[in-house]
């Protein structure tokens, strides 16, 4: 009962709040009430009728060759050619899978410091390309931990459910996702639907020097590329950085896009949400999104 | 806010049978607004895990509006009449950009501090009316 009555508290003092607004602030109460706009509703509906402007005006125009260069750097490497780049041997392949398998049911948090570098460097053998706890200075509070399920987000204003094209039974986020739509220039590219079919939501905002930091850590993470591995089902995803979250008292780590959870077998009995999760150093967009069966780059001695 | 959503999927493809997924974080992911980063948000998350588990999604979206009052009122309070409406329509079509607190610091100089400042002091209201500690957050 004391938390019921703590909840009633929490909506009185709301309730003061509101009302002492609209006291204070006759003018600007009665502009929002002629709009039909509850205050508190501003942040779920902002943004929602501007599809392309920008108030800081950073949506960078990209000429014609940018974007033809970007999309030969995103060719993706085949099984193949990761395999030829991975310099492993069958022995090694398993002992790293136990060990991750042991190591993501540990307690939420960072890879061993002895051991982090050398597990970095096995999966970049193993992948063909680079994967690092720390990228440039800047490191999640969490590298191993529970990812929970995210919905899909949106990807413009506008954007229904009904235009994705899978898992639609996950729903979808009533507002954005912290780092802003997903649309290019305006436009729906087909960067723009991959990015969101292959999302996550990290903690951002439990950064030690994310207050202080914001303007260029938010830049800097905004679409990040990083690697999701799932030991236990021997996948890994390419994924985004598209959403902030969840929240602390979730007492996950992370959150997937609907595609990460059900292709990368996130939340199987084997599984169990358990992932680390890792930046990839991908400065020439070359590293694909989407799931990798490591089982494909395990070396054939056949 | 939604509630809690469980899925009764079909897992065919991962052991042949179906199990829940569990899309908790419907409730959780952080809708953003121009001054987020002004907020400790360990601080709201602390308050919040002192309600039951079912009512933290209710008491979260409760205590943003906190914010959100509070971050207006302090705003109308310190900018210059004449730029109340502009703010509003901001407000309505930007909340969640940065780009709306430098445009704010531009007209009031010194704004941000005060945000800071009624932010900080809502929590501790929040804090005085649930009776909880939050003094070793600032200590």
């Amino acid at each position: 009962m004391a938390d019921v009555s703590r909840l009633h508290r929490l909506h009185n003092f709301v309730s003061s709040f509101r009302d002492q607004f609209h006291q204070s602030h006759l003018t600007a109460s009665n502009w929002l009430r002629e709009k039909g706009v509850e205050l508190e509703e501003l942040r779920h509906r902002s943004g929602q009728a501007l599809a392309t402007a920008s108030l800081a005006g950073t949506l960078a125009l990209t000429s014609a060759d940018q974007l033809a260069a970007q999309q030969l750097s995103q060719q993706p490497l085949n099984p193949a050619e990761r395999r030829e780049l991975a310099e492993f041997t069958e022995e090694e392949y398993r002992t790293l899978l136990d060990k991750l398998s042991g190591l993501v049911a540990m307690p939420a948090g960072h890879l061993p410091s002895e051991e982090e570098g050398y597990l970095e460097q096995q999966l970049t053998d193993l992948l063909g390309f680079e994967v690092a706890a720390e990228l440039e200075g800047n490191r999640l509070n969490h590298s191993i931990g529970i990812m929970g399920g995210e919905q899909h987000l949106k990807r413009f204003p506008g954007d229904t459910l009904a235009k994705h094209d899978a898992f639609q039974e996950a729903g979808m986020a009533p507002a954005r996702g912290a780092f802003g739509w997903f649309t290019q220039n305006g436009e729906l590219t087909q960067q723009a639907i991959e990015y969101e079919k292959y999302y996550l939501a990290v903690q951002t905002l439990y950064l030690p020097n994310w207050n202080t930091q914001y303007p260029t850590l938010k830049p800097w993470y905004e679409f990040r590329k990083m690697l999701v591995v799932n030991p236990a089902e021997e996948l890994a995803i390419v994924a985004v950085v598209g959403d902030a979250g969840p929240a602390e008292w979730v007492q996950k780590q992370f959150g997937g896009s609907p595609e990460v959870i059900r292709e990368g077998k996130i939340w199987t009995r084997q599984a169990k949400g358990r992932v680390l999760v890792l930046f990839i150093n991908d400065p020439q967009d070359k590293v694909p999104l989407g799931v990798i069966d490591l089982k494909d780059l395990k070396p054939d001695f056949n | 806010m939604k509630s809690l959503v469980y899925f009764l999927v079909n897992q065919g493809d991962f052991d042949g049978g179906w199990v829940f997924i569990y899309y908790d974080v419907v409730t959780t992911t952080h809708t953003p607004a121009f001054y987020d980063h002004l907020v400790r948000w360990e601080v709201i998350d602390f308050l919040i895990s002192h309600f039951d588990e079912a009512e933290r999604p209710t008491a979260h979206q409760q205590i943003v509006a906190s914010l959100d009052y509070t971050v207006h009122s302090v705003t109308l309070h310190h900018l210059p009449s004449n730029s109340h409406q502009t703010y509003l329509q901001l407000s309505m079509d930007r909340h969640h950009d940065t780009a709306l607190l430098d445009w704010l610091e531009e007209r009031q100089p010194g704004i941000t501090d005060h945000l800071t400042e009624a932010i900080h002091r809502t929590k501790q209201s929040l804090a005085e009316e649930l009776e909880i500690d939050i003094t070793s957050w600032y200590t």
